[in-house]
């Protein structure tokens, strides 16, 4: 679900649109979504935005249709400097987003338990907050290996 | 055990859908309902209420304009800050249908 070769710490990027090819091409590098994935994560988040603000710390988490991807994967990125990103369910309100979660999902349906426990993490201030000050892509793998479980 | 028919309305249809409406069945179960979801995109919504049988909309994308089902932004719900004003308009709606 999730490995440091898609994982990125303290990203220098003042644009959007910068941060979501970043991230998507470590997706595409790794061979988890097809080569239509990020221009189709692209066109989405201008349309259906997906920043979220939580209590501490607001966080994107960009994805697309299944359709695009090989398998399923969460890709995360923490930023240097907060990025402008559009509220989910309101884009002309602006988030200044710290941590994005790209999701490629194959089978929404099959992988509720991931979601859940997704949202359930989203809750959790201090977790986010070890994440976006993390130093090293193994602790946030790890922080994430431990709140985010695939069971079968 | 009551039922309640929901649509869950995000940008793909799936997976901000999909978290809202499983939020949802477990906020909901703690209350005594029973809760059915369709995940939808936009474009769908109109068909889907022409068809009949939902008592409310949650969405978290903006959804075309319509006065006969109740929709209830449910962004709010996703982070968990808007949690208890989302909960609270949907008793509202579901004691106006007397559920």
């Amino acid at each position: 679900m999730f490995g440091i070769e898609t994982i990125e710490l303290q990203y220098d990027s003042d644009h959007v649109e910068d941060v979501l090819r970043m991230i998507g091409s470590t997706l595409y590098t790794n061979g988890f979504v097809k080569d239509t994935y990020i221009r189709a994560v692209l066109e989405r988040e201008k349309i259906h935005p997906t920043g979220l603000p939580l209590s501490s710390v607001s966080i994107a988490i960009p994805h697309t249709d299944p359709i695009h991807v090989y398998e399923t994967r969460i890709a995360v990125a923490t930023l240097k400097e907060p990025v402008s990103f559009s509220m989910m369910g309101n884009p002309e309100v602006k988030l200044p987003v710290q941590i994005v979660f790209m999701l490629a999902i194959k089978e929404p349906k099959n992988q509720v338990h991931i979601l859940k426990q997704l949202i359930k993490m989203f809750q959790n201030e201090h977790i986010l907050k070890e994440i976006l000050s993390a130093q090293e892509k193994e602790t946030v793998k790890e922080l994430l290996d431990s709140n985010i479980f695939i069971s079968n | 055990m009551k039922t309640v028919n929901v649509i869950t309305v995000c940008g793909s249809g799936t997976v901000s859908s999909t978290m809202v409406a499983e939020k949802l069945k477990e906020a909901l179960k703690e209350k005594g309902y029973q809760v059915h979801t369709v995940e939808i995109k936009p474009e769908q919504v109109l068909s889907y209420i022409e068809n009949g049988g939902y008592d409310f909309i949650a969405y978290t994308t903006p959804i075309p304009n319509q006065d006969r089902i109740p929709a209830i932004n449910a962004v709010g719900f996703l982070t968990g800050l808007g949690e208890e004003e989302f909960l609270e308009e949907v008793e509202q709606v579901l004691s106006s249908l007397n559920k």
